[in-house]
């Protein structure tokens, strides 16, 4: 067993979302996804070495037209991988990153979601990610639509992707879309079932047995720390220096 | 413009300029997104040629912004004889913009890459007076209507603090 104090939560998550990252495939991850970003260096640099990997805010991107450029290989379907937050999720899958309270006097505005409404549509696999996990984040109904989840009249769209799993600071979560509902799929070390329940503002299918999180293994967290931390540091600079004397769980 | 995805999103509660409409092609539901005609683009360059063709960052993503407008404006660092595109910048060609300005430090408060960081403690001061209409008033007054040229204005950030010659790419 690996000691529980011997990574931090975000190095627990950059390892899971390593391991979704298929090798080949057009993988993106947007703005102010530090911890996606660094799982998916971590991912090319292991187990997915060809991946196409396009990190918004990298002065090294692929990128020659901008983000424009990402979005219309979304519109072809071209993009396997996606990482979303978000201010509320709820039942429905709705993610709402625009804001609280009523659109035309809301009580808090955020920047809004810029391409998400599209890409929660376009690309295949949705990760949505969030280093919070309370009845304020999972709610049973957004105050606002930025992405629509199962909705009512999925038939008649054409919607090759979507949401596929919830990674946050608690469990992994995976979507089943033809129950329309979200199964627990794991715990992290220490967290019970139960108080991933208990901190979700919907229901949530919870199998019999729930396995623990994998934790990041030793060669996982050596690459985190020393080559993806300084690739890193070249989009994130802010957050890799925050990463060296962050506090281990 | 027609659009996949966004269907099902509080966007077409609230913003008239997306419209859902049938795919003449599918038959399925798609929204169309009116366009924004600009009267004036006005966007930053690294250099020019006496032709008008621009060097602009390699990633840059103003083509758009800059084919939607009736006229389009570039302000350049600097004006040379050749224009070489290195890693960091790309081409773009002289029929695309109405207007060139040679507007050395023009992309302030932003910065530039490889010639100068952008300056966080204007961009600190600038969110601050536009949070209601008289600080933003005030923020005009200072910075846009008294400064009596682009030079005043550079003068006057210089005093408040901005370095400009400490360049992200670490000079060009």
């Amino acid at each position: 067993m690996t000691d529980q104090k011997a990574y931090t939560i975000d190095e627990l998550m950059m390892a899971v979302i390593a391991r979704e990252v298929r090798d080949g495939t057009y993988t993106a991850v947007g703005t102010l996804s530090p911890v996606p970003a660094a799982g998916c260096i971590l991912a090319s640099l292991t187990r997915a070495p060809r991946v196409r990997l396009i990190i918004l805010g990298d002065p090294d991107t692929p990128l020659d037209r901008g983000s424009s450029q990402l979005f219309d290989m979304a519109q072809k379907g071209l993009v396997d991988l996606f990482f979303l937050s978000f201010v509320q999720l709820d039942a429905e899958l709705n993610l709402n990153l625009t804001l609280i309270g009523d659109f035309k006097e809301p009580k808090v505005r955020f920047p809004g979601g810029a391409g998400s409404a599209m890409l929660y549509h376009m690309v295949k696999r949705i990760i949505i990610f969030k280093d919070s996990h309370t009845k304020r984040d999972f709610v049973p109904r957004v105050d606002f639509v930025t992405c629509s989840g199962f909705g009512t009249r999925l038939k008649e769209w054409q919607r090759p992707g979507g949401p596929y799993k919830i990674i946050t600071n608690l469990a992994v979560m995976k979507i089943d879309g033809l129950r329309k509902k979200v199964v627990l799929e794991s715990v992290h070390p220490g967290v019970s079932p139960q108080q991933v329940v208990k901190n979700t503002g919907f229901e949530i299918g919870v199998p019999r047995q729930v396995p623990v999180t994998i934790p990041p293994t030793q060669e996982e967290l050596r690459l985190l720390r020393t080559e993806v931390k300084r690739r890193l540091a070249r989009i994130y600079p802010l957050y890799s220096r925050r990463w060296a004397s962050s506090p281990t769980t | 413009m027609p659009v996949r995805g966004i269907l099902g999103t509080d966007y077409l509660r609230v913003q008239p300029h997306f419209q859902v409409i049938k795919c003449p092609f599918s038959g399925h539901d798609i929204v169309a997104v009116e366009a924004i005609t600009p009267d004036f683009t006005v966007v930053h360059g690294f250099k020019a040629d006496k032709r008008g063709n621009v060097l602009v960052e390699r990633n840059s993503d103003v083509d758009f912004a800059v084919k939607a407008a009736r006229t389009a404006i570039v302000t350049v660092e600097e004006v040379v004889d050749e224009l070489v595109p290195d890693r960091r910048s790309r081409l773009m060609s002289w029929i695309d913009f109405h207007y060139i300005i040679h507007a050395p430090l023009g992309a302030h408060p932003v910065g530039c890459p490889g010639y100068y960081d952008l300056d966080g403690a204007h961009l600190k001061k600038y969110v601050e007076m536009a949070s209601t209409d008289e600080l933003f008033h005030a923020y005009l007054e200072d910075y846009v209507y008294r400064p009596s040229g682009h030079e005043e204005y550079l003068n006057r950030v210089v005093k408040e603090g901005w370095n400009p010659y400490k360049s992200p790419w670490g000079g060009r």
